[in-house]
Formats: C-alpha cells, sequence, structure tokens
C-alpha cells in the first residue's frame, strides 16, 4: 500500500505525515506523529479515549481515517495546555480527584471542553449524556460529573 | 503444646475431621514441621498454600512467628486480592 | 463531610497528585506508548475452537512472509514444571500458566494463544497470523458450570482428580477442589429457626473491564538481557514468572511499570510479557504487544460466573441461628477459582454460631479466569445478603437493624475462623442509618435496597527508600505500580514523618532493579503495606539525620530526637543548641558521613479487614423493565483515609463497578462457546448518563496494626452493589430475582409471568 502524504493543523500548527489509507486518525497521531496522548481503548467508538476535536467537532478518532484530516484542524489533549498554565477543567480535575488511573481522562477533557465550548451552564444530566461515550471504569463518573460542572460555574464567573 | 484450628474442609481431608490438634512447638517453623509428622501431608499444604493467623492477627509468611500455649492459631487458605 | 480532626499536618488532606499533571496533559506514558528504535509488532494467533487437541502448527508461510521477523509456539518455550504459586487471588499450578501463556497440546477455549508473531508493520503481523496454519482436533466443550460437573461432562484434564475429598476420587473430573468451612453445628441451629429461607442463585461472569487493554514491549538483548514496559499491576511478578516461564535469571530481566490505565485484579497475571519477551529474543529486536478490545474479552481471563445455594435461618425476633450456602464456581480453562474467599467472606459480617459454606473449583471451557476486586465475594455475598433482605421484609425488621442485631464485632469469631480485632461493621451500618439518604421518602416504582460487604484486605511485601536531597528535597521510591493515586498517598505519609512540606517530597515507582520485591498492586494493600515501608524508610532516615545531629553537636544519639522536620536536643541537660532542619542537615551530609538515606524492606503484616454498607433507590420501568439507579449511598470503615479524595473514589468506582455486574454486564456465548458480546456496545459497562452521584460516607475505625490507622479500602466497595441493587428492585417491583443481571428483559419476563 503506498502511503498517502497528508498535511494538517493539529493543536494549531501546521503539521505533515505520511500514512496508509486503511490507518485510523488515532494511529496516525499516535505512531506518525507521536502523539500518545490520545488513547485507544476499543477501536470501535464505543469508549471514547481516542476523542478528539476535528474541525471543531467532538471524534473518535478511531473511527476517521488519517487521510481525512487532509486540510482540517485537529485539536488533542497536547493541546489543551497554554505554555505553562493547565486549562481551568485540567486544573479542576486535579482539585477534584476527577481521575483515578488517568487513562480515560484525555478523551473524557477533549469531550468536556466541547461542551463547555457550547454551553457555558450544563445542568448534572446535561453533562452525563454529553460524557455517555466517554467510559471510564475507575471513577464511577461522580467526582468527573462535579468537576465540568464546576468548572462551568468557574468559567462563567459565578 | 499448642493448639491449632483447622478449618473443617482441611480438617476433613488430614486430620479424620478434627479441627483442633495439638503439637509441641514454640515457634511456628516447629508447629508446620510437628503438624507433618503427625498428620502428613498438611506440613506442606500449610507451607505451600496457607497462611497461619495468631491472635488474630493473619500472617503470609510466619515461619519465625513465636507461638506460646494460649496462642489462638488459626490456619486458613492463602488470600490474595485483585 | 469526610474531613478529619487536626491531628496530622498532610494525613487527612486533599493534596494534589504528583503524577497529576501528567496525567491530565497526556504526559504520562502507558504500556502502549512506549516507542524503540527498530521496534516490531506483536500479534498473537488465537484458536477459534473452545476445545479441541492441537495436532500439527505449521509457520512456514508465516515465516516467509517479508517483513516477518520472529514466529513462536510452544516449543519456544520450556516445558513448565507443576507447581503452585501464588497468583493475585487463589495459587495456581505454575504448568497451567505456562499453557495459558501459549497453548501445548490442548486448547482449552475460544481465543487461547497458540503461536505468536513479530513483523516490521502491524498490517503484516496480521497477515502472517493469518498464514499461520494450525490443526485442530475438534472436541465437544462444556461452559455452564453446573454442566461441567456432570459425570458426562467434556473432560477438560484427564490429570485433574477432585481435591479436598477422601478418599481421593479414581476418575478425573472437572471438579478441581472442594473446599468447606464450618462452625458450629448448622442443623440444629436450623432446627431452632423460626424462619429459614432458602434460594439457588446464578451469576454470569463478568470482566474487570479496565479502559486500557493489555500492552508491553520487550527488549533482549544477544547476551540475555532484557527490559521489559508493561501494562501490569505487578512488574516483580511478571519478572517472576517471565524469568520461571522462559527459565532466565531473574537479575537479567528488568520490568518497568509503565502508567496503568486500570486492572482491578485483571492485570495480576501474564499475557503479552513472556511472548513478546520470546519474540524479542528470536528477532533480535524490541517488540510492541498490545491486545485489542475483542481480545481483552476473548483472552483475559474475567471473574468466575457461579451457581450458589444459600439458606438461612432466624429466630422471629431477628436473630440469625445458622447460615449454609454451597457455591459451584467456574473456574475456566484451568483450576483456581476464588471460591475458597468467596467461601470464607460468605458470612462474615456476621456473628454466627452455626454456619457452614462449602465450595467446589470447577474447570470449563471458558477463558481462565483471573482475580477481579475482591475475589469471589461480591458473588456470594450477594446471595447471602439478599436473604438477609428477604428475612428482615419477613420478619418486619428493618435491613439495617437486623444487620446490626446480627453484625460482626471486636471479638466476634468469624465463620472462616479467625477472631476479629478492632473493626468497623457496625460503625458503618449506624453511619448509613442516619445518613437523610435513608430516611428519604419514595414514590411509585421505585424501591431501597441494602446492603453490606466485608474483605479481609492484605499486607504482604513492599519496600520503600527515602533519599534525602542536598536541597532538603526527598526522592521516595517505592515499587507499587499507581492504580488509583497511591503516590499521592505514600508523600503524605513520608512528609507528615519527617516534618516537612509535602510539596517538598516526590515519590516514583521504580523499577525491578532500582528497589525491592513487592507483591502486586491488589488486595487493597498498598496504602497499607506499602506506606507502612514508606513509614519505617522515613524513620529509618530519622534516625540516619539524629546520628548526623549527634556528631554535629558531638553528643550522644540519644540526646537528639526529631520534632517537626527539625533534630533537636532531647533536653537542656544535652547541651543548648540550635535545632537543625532537614535541610540544613542535607546540606552538610557529604561533611558528616555522606548521602543521608533510609530504607524499608518488609513484609506487611496486620491488614485490617474493611465492612461496608451501600443503600441504592431505584425505579424499575413497568414497560420496558429498565431499571434506574435513582440515589446511591456507599458507607465504608475506611481505617484512616490518607488522602480522603481518593478513598472516595475507590468507593464510588467499585460501587459503579457492582452496579454493572448487578444490572448488566455478562459474558453471552453462542453454541460453539464463541463469546458473542466481545467489546464495549454489547459488553454494557455503566456510562455516565446510567448513574446518579454516588456518596461515599468515610467512616474510620483505625486499624490499631499500622501507624496512621490506615485499612485497605479498594475492594470492599465492589460487594454490597450486587445485592444492594437485587434487593432495591425486589422492594420496588415486589419481585425477588435470583439470577444476575438483572437486565429488562429479565424483568419484563418475570413481569410477564406474574401477570
Amino acid at each position: 500500500m503506498t502511503k498517502q502524504h497528508i498535511t494538517a493543523t493539529i493543536n494549531g500548527e501546521e503539521a505533515e505525515y505520511l500514512c496508509e489509507p486503511q490507518e485510523t486518525l488515532l494511529d496516525a497521531l499516535r505512531d506518525q506523529i507521536g502523539l500518545t496522548g490520545t488513547k485507544e481503548g476499543c477501536s470501535s467508538g464505543d469508549c471514547g479515549a481516542c476523542s478528539v476535536m476535528l474541525d471543531g467537532r467532538l471524534v473518535c478518532s478511531c473511527l476517521v481515517l488519517g487521510v481525512e484530516a487532509e486540510g482540517k484542524t485537529v485539536e488533542t489533549i497536547e493541546g489543551m495546555a497554554n505554555g505553562e498554565d493547565l486549562h481551568p477543567l485540567q486544573q479542576k480535575f486535579l482539585e477534584e480527584a476527577a481521575l483515578q488511573c488517568g487513562y480515560c481522562t484525555p478523551g473524557v477533557l477533549i469531550a468536556a471542553k466541547a461542551l463547555l465550548d457550547i454551553n457555558d451552564n450544563p445542568s448534572e444530566t446535561e453533562v452525563r449524556y454529553w460524557l455517555a461515550g466517554n467510559l471510564c471504569r475507575c471513577t464511577g463518573y461522580d467526582k468527573i460529573v462535579r468537576a465540568v460542572m464546576s468548572t462551568a460555574a468557574d468559567m462563567r464567573g459565578a | 503444646m499448642v493448639r491449632v484450628v483447622l478449618t473443617s474442609g482441611t480438617a476433613q481431608q488430614y486430620t479424620n475431621g478434627k479441627t483442633a490438634v495439638a503439637v509441641e512447638a514454640s515457634n511456628v517453623r516447629q508447629m508446620v514441621k510437628a503438624l507433618e509428622v503427625k498428620f502428613p501431608g498438611l506440613g506442606t499444604e500449610i507451607e505451600t498454600a496457607m497462611s497461619v493467623a495468631i491472635d488474630g492477627v493473619i500472617l503470609p509468611d510466619p515461619f519465625l512467628e513465636t507461638v506460646r500455649e494460649d496462642s489462638d492459631i488459626f490456619v486458613l487458605p492463602k488470600i490474595g486480592g485483585g | 463531610m469526610n474531613e478529619q480532626p487536626k491531628q496530622f499536618k498532610w494525613v487527612g488532606t486533599r493534596t494534589i497528585r504528583p503524577d497529576g499533571v501528567d496525567k491530565v496533559t497526556g504526559r504520562a506514558m502507558y504500556g502502549a506508548d512506549l516507542t524503540l528504535p527498530g521496534m516490531l509488532q506483536g500479534k498473537v494467533v488465537r484458536s477459534p475452537h473452545a476445545h479441541a487437541r492441537i495436532l500439527s502448527i505449521d509457520t512456514s508461510k508465516a515465516e516467509a512472509l517479508n517483513g516477518v521477523k520472529a514466529v513462536v509456539t510452544a516449543a519456544d518455550m520450556p516445558e513448565a514444571e507443576s507447581k503452585p504459586v501464588a497468583a493475585g487471588e487463589a495459587m495456581i499450578n505454575f504448568r497451567d500458566l505456562a499453557e495459558n501463556v501459549i497453548a501445548r497440546h490442548k486448547v482449552l477455549y475460544e481465543g487461547q494463544t497458540v503461536a505468536a508473531v513479530a513483523a516490521t508493520t502491524i498490517d503484516i503481523a496480521e497477515q502472517a497470523a493469518a498464514l499461520i496454519k494450525v490443526e485442530y482436533e475438534v472436541l465437544p466443550h462444556v461452559i455452564d458450570v453446573l454442566e461441567a460437573m456432570k459425570d458426562d461432562a467434556p473432560l477438560l484434564h484427564d490429570h485433574i482428580f477432585t481435591g479436598g475429598v477422601k478418599p481421593k476420587p479414581e476418575k478425573p473430573s472437572n471438579v478441581a477442589n472442594r473446599v468447606e468451612f464450618a462452625l458450629g453445628d448448622v442443623d440444629a441451629g436450623f432446627a431452632a429457626a423460626d424462619v429459614v429461607i432458602e434460594r439457588n442463585f446464578t451469576t454470569e461472569p463478568v470482566h474487570q473491564g479496565y479502559i486500557e487493554p493489555h500492552a508491553a514491549v520487550a527488549d533482549m538483548g544477544q547476551d540475555g538481557k532484557v527490559d521489559v514496559w508493561c501494562s501490569s499491576q505487578g512488574h516483580f511478578m511478571v519478572r517472576s514468572f517471565c524469568a520461571g516461564l522462559l527459565k532466565i535469571p531473574m537479575s537479567k530481566i528488568k520490568v518497568t511499570a509503565a502508567e496503568i490505565g486500570g486492572g482491578f485484579g485483571g492485570k495480576t497475571t501474564v499475557y503479552l510479557e513472556p511472548l513478546a519477551i520470546m519474540l524479542s529474543r528470536k528477532s533480535g529486536r524490541p517488540v510492541r504487544m498490545v491486545m485489542s478490545r475483542e481480545e481483552v474479552f476473548r483472552a483475559s481471563g474475567p471473574t468466575s460466573g457461579a451457581a450458589l445455594t444459600v439458606k438461612i435461618g432466624a429466630t422471629k425476633d431477628g436473630r440469625i441461628t445458622a447460615g449454609d450456602a454451597t457455591l459451584y464456581f467456574q473456574a475456566g480453562a484451568f483450576p483456581g477459582s476464588p471460591v475458597g474467599p468467596a467461601a470464607m467472606t460468605a458470612f462474615a459480617p456476621y456473628d454466627l454460631e452455626n454456619a457452614r459454606v462449602v465450595g467446589y473449583d470447577v474447570v470449563s471451557n471458558r477463558q481462565k479466569v483471573v482475580a477481579y476486586r475482591a475475589p469471589g465475594a461480591p458473588i456470594s455475598e450477594y446471595g447471602v445478603e439478599s436473604i438477609i433482605d428477604e428475612l428482615a421484609v419477613k420478619l418486619g425488621i428493618d435491613p439495617i437493624e437486623f444487620r446490626a442485631k446480627n453484625g460482626a464485632k471486636e471479638g466476634t469469631q468469624a465463620a472462616y475462623g479467625v477472631k476479629f480485632g478492632t473493626i468497623g461493621m457496625q460503625e458503618t451500618l449506624a453511619a448509613a442509618k442516619a445518613t437523610e439518604h435513608y430516611k428519604t421518602p419514595l414514590g411509585p416504582n421505585q424501591g431501597r435496597g441494602v446492603a453490606t460487604g466485608f474483605w479481609f484486605n492484605i499486607g504482604g511485601e513492599s519496600c520503600a527508600g527515602i533519599r534525602i536531597n542536598e536541597d532538603g528535597t526527598v526522592s521516595l521510591t517505592e515499587g507499587s505500580p499507581d492504580i488509583g493515586g497511591s503516590r499521592a498517598s505514600m508523600a503524605i505519609m513520608a512528609a507528615e514523618v519527617l516534618g516537612i512540606d509535602v510539596a517538598k517530597v516526590k515519590p516514583s515507582v521504580v523499577d525491578t532493579d532500582a528497589i525491592g520485591y513487592h507483591f502486586v498492586t491488589g488486595g487493597s494493600r498498598v496504602t497499607f503495606a506499602t506506606g507502612m515501608a514508606v513509614v519505617d524508610a522515613s524513620k529509618a532516615a530519622i534516625d540516619e539525620m539524629r546520628a548526623r545531629a549527634a556528631k554535629i553537636w558531638d553528643v550522644d544519639v540519644d540526646g537528639v530526637v526529631w520534632e517537626d522536620g527539625h533534630a533537636k536536643p532531647a533536653s537542656t541537660n544535652v547541651g543548648d543548641f540550635e535545632p537543625m532542619a532537614l535541610a540544613e542537615l542535607a546540606a552538610m551530609a557529604n561533611k558528616t558521613g555522606g548521602p543521608i538515606s533510609g530504607h524499608a524492606d518488609i513484609n506487611a503484616k496486620g491488614a485490617g479487614p474493611g465492612f461496608g454498607t451501600h443503600i441504592c433507590d431505584v425505579e424499575v420501568d413497568p414497560e420496558t423493565g429498565f431499571v434506574t439507579v435513582l440515589r446511591y449511598t456507599a458507607v465504608q470503615d475506611v481505617g484512616r483515609a490518607i488522602h480522603p479524595s481518593y478513598v472516595e473514589g475507590q468507593l464510588q468506582g467499585g460501587a459503579a463497578q457492582g452496579i454493572g455486574w448487578a444490572l448488566n454486564e455478562a459474558y453471552l456465548y453462542d453454541k460453539n462457546g464463541k463469546m458473542e458480546n466481545a467489546g464495549f456496545l454489547d459488553y454494557r459497562v455503566p456510562v455516565a448518563s446510567d448513574l446518579p452521584m454516588i456518596d461515599a460516607v468515610l467512616v474510620e475505625v483505625p486499624n490499631p496494626t499500622h501507624p496512621f490507622g490506615v485499612r485497605g479500602v479498594g475492594e470492599v466497595p465492589i460487594i454490597p452493589p450486587l445485592a444492594a441493587v437485587n434487593n432495591a428492585v425486589a422492594a420496588a417491583t415486589g419481585m425477588r430475582f435470583t439470577a444476575l443481571p438483572i437486565s429488562p428483559p429479565a424483568i419484563l419476563a418475570s413481569m410477564a409471568a406474574k401477570n
């Protein structure tokens, strides 16, 4: 199989990579670009550990082909902090202990940020349904949901 | 003499159903050796697959622990966890 | 709330975990994140049959494929000796472990490893795997535990003769072992009862469900030295098992524990590591192996499915007079189910004069089971707690009061034999009764269920090193893979003992070359045992620093005490010396004898058992049979919460797993013994929208054998939910279920039968 040459904007920077046509965006990010923060949990779009933003849309990168990112913008967990400063969600997750093993955390943070970008005052139900595609086996979701809502409140200045 | 209590399952296997047995010993190693002599196979079973509890404290590797006449000694399967 | 009295500076505070920033930024390295130069990708060839003899394996076409660098089968592994080894939950046979890593003569479950391939890309490895020709003689298979016990059931092993029975049977059987624990006289106890309830229950196998699949990288040089990087709950266990399986000296194997994405007991054994080492040895290159999610389900051990009969009798004023249970546990392809601990824990929360539990360890053609959080206990206690609930309802006694009346206390002789020391059973019941949750009224189609849980918790081997750096900061090393935030607790305990700011302590989980042997991270032991080692190591460092101050002051070391992070004269008689801070002593270390450190290598004993009481409210939709968990409270005696947030996290996470076990999770097999739901879509674990907030109430009854009173907490929380949910559904619907999971089709079928 001939590899395709792909140019995309990843975490705000222009990036180029080679990938096979059948390779997923998840594999391209991890193996071609070396951004291993995005995780593989199931490869069938059921667990959300591979969540990234593609042109501003929350997707499972295991269900997107690497070649589909041509000309598009991709945001991964590695782009969430700003230099020395963590994103408020990241900081809150640490303060509220909203992670245990941390494996689902990159996906959850990407998904949570996508929610807060469009809804600055989500109810508990809205947070739970929005995150229903991100499986967590360690926390029982309680502290994750609290951290997301608490961050929303902080960001609103509430 | 020290008094050792076994689970009923272990007793059925090695001591003809007697759950409380007595041997001469001042530490667990001696106790296990004495039990092996009196009830062949029991000592080996304890060494490989069981824990000893003395006065309520379970000791997975207890061979140097002292045992006295008034010690509450109980032998039970090794416990792990997940 | 769960706030602590102010007797400690750091213990009981909610510090930011030291590995936290790495985990929220994607910097943390997990098993599949490591890339080494020249690294190959490995792929496993798995049995498509549930039971078959291996007649031949032809790897020639695979070996000839361009890009394939090594192919291995059981022929590449030395024959293992038959000997018992400890493996997380139970003793297993080393030869069985070897067969489970790679099958030699027979395959005993669909998914069992038959061969493995390493190639330059994963695509080539997959193509090569497909080119490996295995000839099988398919044999009849059996999966259900009761079916497997029948005389005419297909026999998995002809060398298994039921253990624990006298006389030793003459015919081999699928019943590997029988265990029994008994106290008093159950027949007399039942005769004295006013009410006796007996029921048969079944549970299905469930998987630990960690989101991170198994992953390992092995890199062996031509000198026989090998580095292994893996996702594991115990890198010393990995070293030990690989050394034994492949006959490599332990000193030549260095295992580094990667950050781990969940384990829950499922990563207390080896699957990929020995294969990766074998492939690396043969190819002369590093090899990475990662399981797909499907492989995790088909080829890594879940816990047992079981059938059980439980019978309990009580007087009309609510005193239990006898308890009797018979447990039949699926061990999977090789012996070693958790039926032993299940039998020991079944009645453990109660002070009984008469109790008997008999358990059977039965092999069947499915994945070899491996530890899952409090192995065995959720199953046996589910049966017992469900009947306790029925008795309470029948006798018109509040379910918490009924349990308190019969509950274990200090001095109670447990049914499994040991007399309890200081425990918190009564305290958790009282705390549960006092919650606002328990008093809240319910609406139509809603019901409330209560259940308790007990787990022993273990101690075991742990080591710790405290090194005082020249600037007064501290490097703390230990070897317990951190699955839930334990590094934070280690730093807290060290800071507390040393008397310095916790921010100055950097904890690390180091590799097998850098520290002494640790038993696996499991058994709720890390905060207890590794914590104890950290405390001992800190005290040893303090003793060294006192000696240094004594040298500087030219006094006897007995004249120096340690207080608030400073060496001080014990009294004015010793001399009029200014206290010396740790940082000052550190700066002078090279002049007073060299680097300052403290170490401890221990086999921790005195682990205190844990008790929990959970309250669950459900609403059952009469049209769809769907069960909504409305409200959930988990109360537990946690000894002392070193870091309350991570202790609460254990209660919440365990409760969520138990809820999934009760309502949804199960392995479904087709008629060929092939798992049908090997993915997260159809193996349905709880998602965020399935659950309410889970209130974690921490009760502290300190464990007197630990310097900070720590009790293990991680496993107890998965035990009560099974019966708490079951009892809640019974209260909501008036129907008693005796099979898990209580999924909508089961509820609808029961409703239809009722009408």
